[in-house]
């Protein structure tokens, strides 16, 4: 089900009505139900795998908590989880790259490549899998580190499965996702309406801006190689504009959703493109995997408590497995990469500027005036969006041809008729002028509440945004891109 | 002092009883604060969607003989299938503004067909009938006039009704009938609840006269979605929003799938019972383009019937249909009509019979099939009249 069709819309009220008229010893179980029914209105066999990892995760923590082998049933557990989503997700990857390198050494070799090759296997990655692996793990890591387990099945169940940030996240922390269900939830008008004007704007975000620059970002990349200059760096912003306005959006939609039904998911996103720098722009993008990966692989392989190339080499292992996460792809590899000796530059920098202290000093100064924090967010977005060019490419040759355009003088036509055909620049402008002017000036805002003060007008205006929203979105529903991974 | 004590007394006391009024009736000022938001977002949505360009492809009315027609002076954009964003004109047409009387030294021509005359889906400019006026003019030496009278779904006997209603008030000197091989599909009454399929039919007699028959127009707009469209005709005309919250319930509505289904795919199955069905049907298609021809003789108007090329939306493949082009040119021949077939011309002139860069994905004429057709009518019309007027010199 996705958040952006029909079925979700009719779904999500009607959770939220009968979850709010139940007495609050049924909620839990109500929603553990409902989480299940999202879950396999997509295909209802793997909710058996959700239900088989749950219960597996759910005596792996009780037995790491016991003492006995705690180390032991840990290993266990994270083995178990990873196997299962590398089976799902890399089994193919894996087969696709033996078979290649057979072909390239076996003439070498003299082995035949057919005779070592393997067949791809049919396999459909669950929807979510890498989110939920990812909380198991982390469940089970701090259960091993002294953390209480879960001791009720159902509100384990429900940390696993909970609809809102099922599919795409955000990684919850089960400390913080527990607490909310110990305690009984009490209704709120405002919390209500909080969570409503979240999904409305998650749901402008996806349909009116992101859907849009779909196909102008589509038309780009599959024309690589007759991209002009101008119309390669179109393309490549407006991925960048894409991917945070769809995913965004669909944090945005599972947070409000959440917020109606009393619970608080953490955010995922603080303005990452004004990020003045690399460290601070994984501090604002995608945050609950940044810090899960800090935590439970950085922190593990040494972290920052070591000499420096080794603190260097763990940076580049974790963004190399972070860009392997997202997808079972080289390109995804390339961008892992490509973020690590970013992050690796910085801190070079960095330490750099703590030994020479005359430098230091003239260097702060610049950063700190505007000029600097204007020269630090560009460089910051432009080392961002060169990324996003392996990060959207079906290729890694593909994302190079991109990158050549980038850089090339020539004039091309391929987006034309997708700019002039979708009505993205309106959408883009309407957004901006709500998050920049309403949202980000407390005179306009308050100016705005007192304008609409009743429920009623209130109500008027959200299902306006609605109608805009949905008006403005292309014809044909687009899955939200986080789903693939 | 005490005046102005008092009268401020007073004041004090008006004010706190109005407020009592209000709070008195908190639904009233709810209600008030409600249709006040109602009509500010109206306006606003209103707004956005007219920068937008959106809620504009609705752009055929209700019209008790032909059926349906375009709306005049709308402003249509269309984003199905290509994109393409106009005005028409004050008589409902495709067209720029154009004057009824025939301006001196200008050669007019009429163009008639459906959708793929139309239209909508390249720019204006791009259109055959455009470049057609362009490229005529210059092989002619003197101004053409293209009129495009093509309207989405009109049927044969839809376009004869349009030249008799409107187009030769214009007094072409040239109409030409753009024909794809799927009209036969349109020849027979059909009962679907949608304005794009209310089409009058014209039977014939048995002495060849047409006979209208508008049983379809009658009953469509006496049941519920006929009157629903005739009771929303201004919303539809003028509120992009109307037709955004249309586009949205057509989308959600429960089984949208089937009826979408039922209005894309072709009703006849494959080519074979295409070619049985236009043999048994040709006797409802001949005498309308007899007649049409007739009428525009006497008009003193010539006519040229156009077989142009068709595929099925998503594929490329052209649709053959030999028999239904024989008798098409059998028909012309007997009508003492010009023919041309374009879709014999494509065959020759498209590289390896590689059709795709001349279609759209949904089957409508790309750019490059503008081109083709507007080049090479404008050749066969050149030198048509360059034949004639050899003839008729002494």
């Amino acid at each position: 089900m996705l958040f952006n069709s029909v079925t979700y819309l009719l779904f999500l009220p009607v959770v939220v009505i009968a979850f709010w008229l139940l007495p609050n010893r049924f909620r839990s179980f109500f929603l553990l139900g409902t989480s299940f029914f999202f879950y396999m209105s997509w295909l209802p066999v793997y909710g058996f795998l959700l239900a088989a990892l749950t219960v597996t995760n759910y005596f792996l923590g009780q037995s790491i908590s016991a003492g006995k082998h705690s180390g032991r049933y840990l290993a266990i557990g994270v083995i178990f989880n990873l196997a299962t989503l590398s089976y799902y997700k890399y089994a193919n990857f894996a087969i696709e790259s033996w078979n290649k390198a057979a072909q390239v050494l076996g003439p070498w070799l003299q082995i035949p490549a057919q005779s070592v090759s393997f067949p791809l296997q049919n396999i459909l990655l669950p929807l979510g899998i890498s989110f939920f692996v990812f909380e198991f793990i982390h469940y089970l890591t701090d259960v091993y580190k002294g953390g209480k387990p879960i001791a009720n099945f159902v509100n384990f169940s429900l940390f696993a499965s909970f609809f809102p940030s099922q599919i795409a996240g955000p990684i919850k922390r089960y400390q913080d996702f527990i607490k909310q269900l110990e305690y009984p939830h009490v209704f709120s008008a405002e919390a209500l309406e909080r969570g409503l004007r979240l999904v409305l704007q998650g749901l402008f975000k996806k349909v009116a801006i992101a859907d849009n620059l779909a196909p102008i970002v589509s038309a780009g990349f599959s024309n690589a190689s007759a991209l002009g200059g101008l119309e390669a760096w179109i393309a490549s912003c407006a991925f960048a504009i894409q991917i945070y306005c769809d995913f965004s959006g669909y944090t945005d939609m599972g947070r409000g959703s959440a917020i109606m039904l009393g619970f608080d998911l953490p955010d995922n996103f603080n303005w990452p493109y004004i990020a003045k720098n690399l460290p601070d722009f994984w501090k604002r993008w995608h945050i609950s995997l940044s810090s899960w990966l800090r935590d439970y692989l950085y922190i593990p392989l040494g972290g920052s408590k070591c000499s420096l190339p080794r603190r260097h080499n763990n940076l580049i292992i974790t963004m190399l497995l972070g860009g392997l996460w997202h997808g079972a792809s080289w390109h995804y590899v390339v961008w892992g990469a490509f973020h690590g000796v970013g992050l690796v530059f910085c801190h070079t920098y960095d330490a750099q500027l703590k030994r020479e202290a005359k430098l230091s000093i003239a260097l702060k100064k610049f950063h700190a005036s505007s000029l600097g924090v204007t020269v630090s967010v560009a460089l910051t977005f432009l080392f961002v969006l060169v990324g996003w060019v392996f990060f959207r490419a079906d290729t890694v040759t593909q994302g190079l041809q991109v990158l050549q355009a980038m850089y090339s003088f020539q004039s091309s036509t391929c987006l034309t008729e997708s700019i002039e055909k979708y009505p993205v620049v309106v959408a883009l402008a309407l957004y901006m002028i709500g998050r920049l002017l309403v949202d980000r000036f407390e005179s306009i805002r308050l100016s705005r509440d007192s304008l609409i003060p009743l429920a009623p007008a209130r109500i008027v205006a959200y299902i306006c945004v609605f109608i805009c929203a949905i008006g403005l979105s292309p014809t044909g529903k687009t899955p939200f891109i986080y789903f693939q991974f | 002092m005490k005046t102005e004590l008092a009268e401020t007394e007073k004041k004090l006391s008006d004010i706190e009883g109005n407020t009592a009024n209000v709070t008195a009736y908190p639904w009233l000022k709810a209600l008030v604060q409600m249709n006040i938001a109602l009509f500010i977002g109206l306006v606003f949505l209103e707004a956005v969607f007219y920068l937008a360009r959106v809620g504009e492809s609705d752009h055929l009315m209700p019209d008790q003989k032909l059926g349906f027609k375009p709306f005049a002076h709308k402003r249509i954009t269309q984003r199905n299938e290509g994109f393409g964003s106009f005005q028409f004109n004050s008589f409902g047409m495709q067209n720029d503004e154009i004057t009824l009387t025939k301006p001196i030294n200008v050669y007019r021509i009429a163009v008639f067909g459906d959708s793929y005359v139309e239209s909508l889906q390249v720019p204006r400019e791009s259109n055959y009938c455009s470049l057609l006026a362009k490229e005529l003019s210059r092989e002619l030496g003197k101004p053409t006039e293209v009129l495009n009278f093509g309207v989405s779904n009109y049927s044969l006997a839809q376009d004869y009704l349009r030249y008799q209603t409107l187009a030769k008030d214009f007094n072409p000197d040239l109409v030409i009938i753009a024909y794809r091989v799927g009209e036969t599909e349109k020849v027979l009454p059909d009962n679907r609840q949608s304005l794009a399929f209310v089409r009058p039919v014209l039977f014939v007699d048995q002495n060849g006269k047409l006979i209208y028959n508008n049983t379809v127009v009658a009953n469509f707009y006496k049941a519920k979605e006929g009157k629903r469209l005739l009771n929303t005709q201004i919303l539809r005309e003028y509120s992009r929003t109307w037709n955004t919250l249309g586009r949205m319930q057509q989308s959600w509505a429960v089984g949208s799938k089937d009826t979408e289904g039922k209005a894309s795919s072709p009703l006849i199955a494959d080519e074979k019972t295409r070619e049985k069905f236009a043999a048994c049907y040709w006797f409802m298609i001949d005498p309308i383009l007899k007649n049409f021809a007739k009428e525009c003789a006497a008009n003193h108007t010539a006519i040229l019937i156009m077989r142009t090329p068709m595929v099925h939306p998503g594929e490329y493949v052209l649709s053959r249909n030999e028999v239904e082009t024989d008798q098409l040119e059998a028909t012309a021949r007997e009508a003492k009509a010009d023919f041309i077939n374009l879709d014999r011309l494509l065959q020759l002139n498209a590289k390896n019979h590689d059709y795709r860069p001349y279609f759209l994905e949904g089957s409508h004429f790309s750019k490059p099939m503008h081109k083709f057709i507007a080049k090479n009518l404008a050749k066969h019309i050149a030198s048509t009249i360059s034949n004639s007027s050899q003839e008729s010199a002494p």
